[in-house]
């Protein structure tokens, strides 16, 4: 079980976040959704141990949050790769020394986003849309119980998009992981998050039990859509 | 060696050859011997020893400047780079002490330092230690935030974050502010060799100049550019093996 209880952030003295209170099971998805300077990926940065909370705390299986913790990785926004290392490079840098043959793990999880090809590139080298990609890989190859995205397919074109969020949620199936997403498409929110989040100005203002998530049948489906116009409505 | 790397510094060279040669040629003065003779004249003095060691003294002062100055410059840079309370108290008084002429100080040098090889090494490394420490600096914090972030968010912290994130981050600079030090570096250096020695081309160039050998002058300082240019082509190959990336 994921849990923030009361959980507030203060930039100076604007309050970013205000008692956030919310559960994710384990092994579950969610989708925090909310408009630009909402709070969304401060919420994200303390959740992952990246911003420590001025008030109230993070509970990752009983345990607080004080730290980066082994176990959940991260995706930033817009990649955030090492440039100076190949993509091989870049996923062994998340290995832990102790795992046991490091190479075929790093081939299996690039074969799984399909980019194995690109494996001594830099990512110069690649396309957005790949590097995002990678980015994925370097999360998921140290078999994390929890990741957490942070608007994993914003400034990709339309097919692009589609083609990682069907990745994500193949790897959240495959993987078993608990999937935390921040994003401000709605239609990303309702294919991926099994629980939908809204937050306006640092507060949860909605929780919604997604029944429409992840298949790929309903998506192309009206109530699919109906819920996407709701949602944008409540937003 | 790439040949187009090749090509471009046998067109550097060639250039200047030109250049040298018209100088001779409007000089119609002793004192610019034409560059055919001095090319000559440095076949020939590389067949004796003394040139050797003439070139052996500078190059080791050189070095050993730099790989000091490198080592504090890069210390310190990090130091103010990642730490902003260190750039507040330390930035003040780099800003007052950089612009100082530190020439000027050399005979404060030898009072303190001896008539030695230390003197020497201390002025090169007064000089270019500041450069490199602000530009070590500066690029420290033009490192993208994402990228740090990035580093935080997968655990990488203490000599893991230096090895693997900030020094891959600066090595470009670091080259970058060697080529320059380098060149700033030789300059100091051939200041450096008139005083207190009877090695290096420093002294080698000023001694032929004091018994109006201009061949030997010319050829002394045809050696001081050899040697610069090794330097810089060192760094070239470096950069070219570790700098493939970009941002």
């Amino acid at each position: 079980m994921i849990e923030s209880r009361d959980l507030s952030v203060y930039f100076g003295t604007y309050h970013a976040l205000k008692n956030i209170n919310i559960n994710i099971p384990s092994g579950s998805t969610c989708a925090i959704i909310g408009r630009s300077g909402s709070g969304k990926t401060t919420l994200l940065h303390a959740m992952a141990g990246l911003k420590k909370p001025d008030q109230g705390a993070v509970y990752i299986g009983g345990n607080q949050i004080t730290a980066v913790r082994k176990g959940t990785s991260v995706v930033l926004q817009g990649a955030s790769l090492f440039p100076w290392k190949t993509v091989r490079q870049n996923l062994m840098l998340a290995l832990d020394l102790s795992v046991i043959d490091p190479e075929k793990r790093i081939q299996k999880v690039l074969e799984e986003l399909e980019i194995l090809k690109h494996i001594d590139k830099f990512p110069y080298e690649l396309s957005e849309g790949e590097r995002q990609r990678v980015a994925i890989a370097r999360a998921i190859v140290c078999e994390p119980d929890v990741l957490i995205m942070d608007e994993p397919t914003a400034s990709l074109d339309a097919i692009t998009k589609e083609v990682i969020q069907e990745q994500i949620l193949k790897l959240h199936k495959t993987h078993g992981m608990a999937l935390i997403l921040v994003t401000h498409d709605i239609e990303e929110a309702v294919f991926l998050g099994r629980q939908i989040f809204i937050i306006k100005e640092g507060q949860i203002t909605n929780t919604i039990d997604n029944t429409l998530f992840g298949s790929f049948e309903l998506k192309k489906q009206l109530p699919f859509y109906e819920r996407c116009i709701a949602l944008r409505e409540v937003l | 060696m790439k040949p187009q790397k090749l090509l471009s510094q046998v067109y550097g060279f060639g250039v200047v050859l030109i250049l040298w040669q018209v100088l001779h040629l409007f000089s119609r003065s002793e004192a610019v011997p034409s560059p055919v003779a001095t090319l000559m004249n440095c076949f020939h003095l590389l067949g004796s020893s003394e040139i050797w060691i003439h070139m052996g003294f500078s190059l080791g002062r050189l070095l050993l400047a730099m790989g000091f100055s490198l080592l504090i410059g890069i210390s310190v840079g990090l130091f103010m780079g990642m730490n902003p309370l260190a750039d507040q108290l330390l930035a003040p008084v780099l800003y007052i002490l950089f612009p100082i002429p530190k020439v000027a100080l050399l005979p404060v040098l030898f009072i303190f330092l001896g008539l030695g090889e230390m003197t020497k090494i201390t002025l090169i490394l007064l000089i270019v230690v500041f450069q490199i420490t602000i530009m070590v600096r500066d690029t420290i914090k033009t490192i993208p935030h994402s990228i740090l972030l990035s580093a935080q968010a997968m655990g990488l912290e203490g000599f893991t974050l230096y090895r693997e994130v900030i020094l891959p981050c600066i090595f470009k600079t670091v080259l970058s502010s060697t080529r320059i030090s380098i060149g700033t570096g030789i300059a100091v250096l051939f200041f450096a060799e008139n005083y207190a020695t009877a090695y290096g081309l420093g002294f080698f160039i000023m001694n032929s100049w004091s018994m109006i050998d201009y061949l030997n002058l010319y050829s002394g300082i045809v050696f001081l550019s050899l040697m610069g240019a090794l330097l810089f082509s060192l760094i070239d190959q470096l950069e070219q093996r570790y700098c493939q990336w970009h941002y």
